[in-house]
């Protein structure tokens, strides 16, 4: 399979250049076109139009648990908020793909965050007459992770819209009470101890029979093990 | 100095939580790597399944449950719909409900039937709903024994309708065979019936096999036995202490509580060569069906499986037919091992003239 520098190449007709100068190329492009998927399984999923609380949930879980399905994160940390995880480049580039047309909005409205600063709020989803183009490259190139991306909305999507606002509240890693609101979550960066990936790996020793879990069953025990964690009972 | 961290460290988070959620929720995203509308089929046929059990006093209203592969909502009609979570628990009533679901079928958005004619729930759906295109799955509970209508190609095209009892089709040896025989016929069997996404030949016109045919293979026969056995979970690369086995059909029974396996298949593809074009000596081709019997009757012991059988797609230059199993025929008799061979063709040219006699 090509790598991402092959595709660059192949598309843009540029070449390798050193490894610092190509993060900072070209991390701006994998992180817009990580949420274009985002977009896209929350569709595949039914989870669209998607809050902009979901969206960052669903972000933070797809990098938690990247490793589940041997894949870095995309982003290994996040600050500790009350109110949930927040990526203000994510936000910064969802507006921009509002602004060029591949995303829409709807039940559009303003809230002020923890901050006391005003945000833009509302649930998006996306323009597939623009964007088609590019989850299809996206699956044709990144298969794997697309696959990733897919079933962990897939997994998420068994909760309730306000269930998948709060899951990542009772989320291993993030609910961990040695890091206190205000501080940073870290499970890739310079940390690499990773509760949620752990607690999602362990089934592996769980399951009746001896039976081995598939990497997707990991993310729906997970997901459901949330759910569990929220309400405290297991509905089946 | 500080320790490595562990994987197995699970914070705050204690194991028999976890086992907890294991226990209850095991299967459950089990069909990730299957096609999307078949995936939809299986779990709409187990949702339907685990809602009979819960409804045990058969209290549902004898009206069709409707489900469609349409995850995504638009429009004014889908503005009083509501959203169920978790329906795959069984809790909620399905029958006299038109349920639009994605391929998990984990939640849905539900909306109530309000009318008893077959004809006008087809106007409805293909006409104000415009989703006659997208795969359906109706649950029948009327007449004498309930019945699950599929249909690929939507209400559009009613005639093109695939039905299954509710209870799930009954695995028996012939009934897997024919299904792994119904897939080497529509996706295997030359490389024009070979999906461009898995093609089993590195290089067709020399005979040389993808190195990864087997992993096209057993993606091929997963997809058609769960389409087929509704209620069943295929898992696939399960880890025992003899080794790793190929395929499993496994079927929980909600009504007695028990996991029963009924198959353990085994895979071996035979080659005369291999991807690179280096010859594939006949002689290990012969350990390799020896230690293919030996295997799945080591894995089907330690599984308990009912039924442990060889499945050999034999990619060799030429079709020697069943003489590859001459060694080993009762050595699988006396294991009770089942063995099978399909032959692939490596043109659709040699398979016509296969066919015709030359």
């Amino acid at each position: 399979m090509d790598s991402i520098g092959d595709i660059r190449r192949d598309i843009y007709g540029v070449t390798p250049t050193s490894t610092q100068e190509d993060e900072e190329r070209w991390t701006p492009l994998r992180r817009r076109v990580r949420l274009i998927m985002l977009l896209h399984a929350s569709e595949t999923a039914g989870l669209a139009p998607i809050g902009i609380v979901q969206l960052h949930s669903l972000a933070y879980l797809s990098n938690v648990l990247a490793p589940v399905w041997e894949l870095r994160p995309l982003d290994g940390k996040v600050m500790k908020r009350r109110g949930g995880p927040f990526y203000p480049v994510l936000q910064h580039d969802l507006d921009r793909l509002i602004s060029r047309g591949l995303v829409s909005i709807t039940n559009l409205g303003y809230r002020r965050d923890d901050d006391g600063r005003w945000r833009l709020e509302g649930s998006f989803y996306l323009n597939y007459q623009f964007a088609d183009p590019i989850v299809k490259r996206y699956y044709e190139v990144e298969n794997h992770m697309a696959a990733f991306i897919e079933e962990l909305a897939y997994a998420f999507s068994a909760l309730s819209e306000q269930d998948l606002q709060s899951v990542v509240s009772k989320d291993a890693t993030y609910a961990d009470e040695l890091t206190a609101f205000g501080n940073v979550v870290d499970f890739g960066e310079w940390r690499t101890l990773n509760y949620s990936a752990n607690a999602a790996n362990y089934f592996r020793r769980l399951l009746p029979g001896g039976a081995l879990p598939t990497l997707g069953e990991k993310l729906h025990l997970y997901a459901r093990h949330l759910h569990w964690r929220l309400h405290g009972t297991r509905t089946k | 100095m500080e320790q490595e961290p562990s994987d197995l460290d699970l914070g705050s988070w204690k194991a028999e939580d976890l086992a907890l959620t294991a226990q209850t929720y095991a299967g459950i995203g089990t069909d990730a790597s299957l096609p999307e509308d078949i995936r939809f089929l299986s779990r709409s046929a187990k949702l339907i399944q685990e809602r009979k059990v819960v409804d045990n006093k058969r209290s549902d209203p004898k009206q069709p449950a409707v489900f469609l592969l349409a995850p995504s909502r638009r429009g004014e009609i889908w503005k009083t719909a509501i959203r169920v979570p978790m329906l795959d628990n069984g809790l909620s009533r399905l029958n006299g409900w038109i349920w639009l679901v994605s391929a998990a079928v984990n939640s849905g958005y539900g909306l109530e039937l309000t009318f008893q004619d077959d004809n006008c729930l087809f106007a409805f759906v293909t006409g104000p709903l415009n989703l006659g295109d997208v795969p359906t799955v109706i649950y029948d509970p009327r007449g004498p024994s309930p019945k699950i209508r599929y249909y690929p190609y939507g209400l559009r095209e009613p005639d093109k309708c695939v039905i299954y009892p509710t209870e799930g089709e009954k695995v028996t040896d012939e009934k897997i065979f024919s299904v792994i025989e119904s897939v080497y016929q529509q996706c295997l069997k030359t490389p024009d019936a070979q999906s461009r996404a898995g093609r089993l030949w590195a290089k067709a016109e020399r005979c040389w096999p993808s190195s990864n045919a087997e992993a096209v293979v057993q993606l091929n026969l997963k997809a058609g036995l769960a389409g087929q056995f509704l209620t069943c979970i295929i898992r696939e690369e399960q880890t025992t202490p003899e080794g790793r086995t190929d395929l499993e059909i496994e079927e929980n029974d909600l009504d007695r509580g028990v996991i029963i396996r009924h198959s353990l298949i085994e895979l071996k593809i035979l080659r005369s060569f291999h991807e690179g074009g280096s010859v594939f000596p006949h002689s290990e081709t012969l350990d390799r069906i020896r230690s293919g019997v030996l295997q799945a009757y080591a894995y089907g012991t330690q599984k308990g499986a009912r039924l442990a059988t060889l499945c050999c797609f034999d990619m060799r230059q030429t079709d020697e037919k069943e003489c590859c199993f001459d060694d080993v025929r009762e050595l699988a008799r006396s294991k009770q091992v089942v063995l099978k061979r399909w032959y692939i063709y490596s043109s659709s040219d040699l398979y016509r003239k296969a066919m015709s006699g030359q």
